[in-house]
């Protein structure tokens, strides 16, 4: 277990999500599974802080304000300097189009967040983070 | 005409003696041939006054046929064998031509070429257009799109619910099809108004029952420090709520989106096999809650078996009916899964628990929505009632078939069939 907190240790994940509770809760676990955190609250200050420094991972919300989280994935996508920036999609919009979406602008897997437990979450984004 | 005999007479008479009784005779026979020439003339302009009535009807029926046809709030479009326009009326003119005069539009297309002024396209296929001349040749029979989609050679398309029926001339000779069109782009707003705000209701509850979920997920792992078992319980009670209310919300999500169509995603092929481990593997733990346990059985050749579905579907349909199984057993029994061939391109999944049973009276209500059988209520008061009509329509969308058996107090077996696909390439 401390193996695999050393392991996380070395990465870091801009959390991004507009909803303090949910912020909280996810900093708090992803501290405690060993990862290095920061927080964006909109898309404005998501691009911000991903163009300052790139983080191994992205937690991206999608209804988000000032630009939602689609137009983060494709200012992304179209930015060459952000090249292989993962982005795992965290949203409660559960529509198969919008999924769809997600996936066609890059992200590497969707998560609705209502629908998946702690354990499984972390699992995802650790997979997220360490695949190849 | 009796007057005219009798004044010829009086005349003769008036002449005095030199005219002969011969030459009366002779006269009174011309009168009487000339009485019989008139009556037929008469009889001749009867019978032409009644056949230009008659014609004149026919016209008249005619016509008003065709102005029936003309002003028809649907469109209607009447195409010969050669893909000919044969008529078009004003409706259908206006959804081939939005902006013109309407019956001139009708007037100029008759004859023109089908494929030159449009074609019916399914929502489910965009941009491919159905060759309905074909399939009623073929079929013989009417058919019909409620998703259909109206696509205009000079550009532009329109929602729209079609149905193409044969024209049978006498002896049944195929003459042509009578396409009847109806504009749904109203209906569709309403639709994507319904799915939007149904996506944005869903997301707004999720977002605070997520969060608790998480943080009482914490709690219960002792990621927020030691609490007393007491304390863990309590929790433990609201988390299990807090499912509850999620599983509520994709239940009510699943049958709304249902009633507005399909997601524009493409089914792909779902091994079934796997689905169901899944399942089991997500139901174990509420399984041995209850102390009942979970049989499975499938042949061999069953890893290799996939079906058509759209993401999740199959998946939720196995996941409703083992759940159900579960909920309406008694403890300390079991409930039996069994995957079997049905024939080569046929698979059937039943789901057989020994549990409460449903009421003889409640069968045919089954699969309505927000139904729950009475005793089902009485046994365990929460559940939507919306499970198994989800499993009926995404069972049904795959293509399939879902039946039950059941008797009360002492189980019952839901039976699932399934059409198979042969590729399972992704």
């Amino acid at each position: 277990m401390n193996d695999e907190k050393n392991k996380n240790a070395t990465k870091y994940i801009l959390v991004i999500e507009d909803d303090e509770y949910i912020s909280d809760v996810y900093q708090k676990k992803l501290s405690l599974e060993g990862f290095e955190t920061a927080l964006a609250r909109d898309g404005e200050e998501a691009l911000r802080m991903i163009r300052e420094r790139k983080p191994d991972l992205v937690l991206l919300d999608i209804v988000i304000p000032l630009k939602d989280g689609f137009q983060v994935l494709s200012e992304i996508r179209n930015d060459a300097s952000l090249k292989g920036v993962r982005v795992l999609v965290m949203s409660n919009l559960s529509q198969g189009k919008d999924i769809a979406r997600a996936k066609e602008l890059g992200a590497v897997d969707y998560i609705v967040k209502s629908n998946v437990g702690l354990p499984d979450m972390v699992e995802r984004i650790r997979k997220a983070v360490f695949s190849e | 005409m009796t007057s005219t005999k009798q004044s010829v007479v009086a005349h003769g008479e008036s002449e005095g003696a030199s005219v002969s009784p011969e030459y009366v005779k002779e006269l009174e026979k011309k009168v009487h041939q000339l009485e019989d020439t008139e009556k037929a003339i008469l009889n001749v302009l009867e019978d032409a006054r009644l056949l230009e009535d008659q014609l004149h009807r026919q016209t008249e029926e005619r016509e008003s046929i065709l102005r029936f046809l003309r002003s028809i709030g649907d469109g209607v479009i009447a195409v010969d064998l050669g893909g000919n326009i044969l008529f078009v009326n004003e409706t259908a003119a206006r959804l081939l031509v939005p902006d013109g005069n309407s019956s001139e539009i009708s007037e100029a297309m008759k004859g023109a070429r089908c494929p030159e002024v449009f074609s019916l396209e399914s929502e489910k296929a965009p941009h491919m257009s159905v060759d309905f001349l074909e399939r009623v040749i073929q079929e013989g029979k009417v058919f019909e799109d409620t998703r259909g989609v109206l696509a205009r050679k000079s550009g532009g398309q329109i929602p729209v619910a079609y149905s193409v029926s044969p024209i049978h001339g006498e002896g049944d000779r195929l003459l042509g099809c009578m396409i009847v069109l109806k504009d749904m782009t109203e209906e569709r707003e309403v639709d994507n108004a319904k799915d939007r705000f149904l996506s944005v209701a869903a997301h707004q509850l999720r977002t605070p029952l997520s969060g608790m979920r998480w943080s009482m997920e914490m709690v219960l792992n002792g990621d927020s420090g030691d609490v007393s078992a007491e304390v863990k319980q309590t929790v433990a009670r609201i988390h299990e709520n807090t499912i509850r209310m999620i599983a509520l919300i994709n239940d009510l999500l699943n049958v709304a989106l249902l009633d507005a169509g399909q997601d524009p995603e493409s089914a792909e092929p779902v091994a079934v096999k796997e689905t169901l481990a899944d399942v089991f593997q997500e139901l174990k733990p509420y399984a041995d809650k209850s102390n009942i346990v979970l049989e499975f059985s499938a042949p061999r050749e069953a890893s290799e078996w996939h079906v058509l579905s759209l993401p999740r579907r199959l998946y939720e349909v196995c996941e409703n009916l083992v759940h159900n199984a579960v909920k309406y057993s008694r403890t300390n029994s079991s409930v039996t899964v069994a995957l079997e061939s049905v024939t080569s391109d046929r698979c059937r999944i039943s789901v057989k628990d020994n549990g409460i049973g449903i009421p003889k009276g409640d069968c045919d209500k089954i699969f309505g929505k927000f139904f729950r059988a009475s005793n089902a209520f009485r046994w365990k008061t929460e559940g939507s009632g919306l499970g198994l009509a989800v499993v009926k329509s995404f069972v049904e969308e795959m293509g399939g078939h879902v039946s039950f058996e059941s008797e009360e107090e002492k189980g019952t077996v839901f039976i699932v069939e399934l059409p198979l696909v042969k590729s399972c390439k992704k």
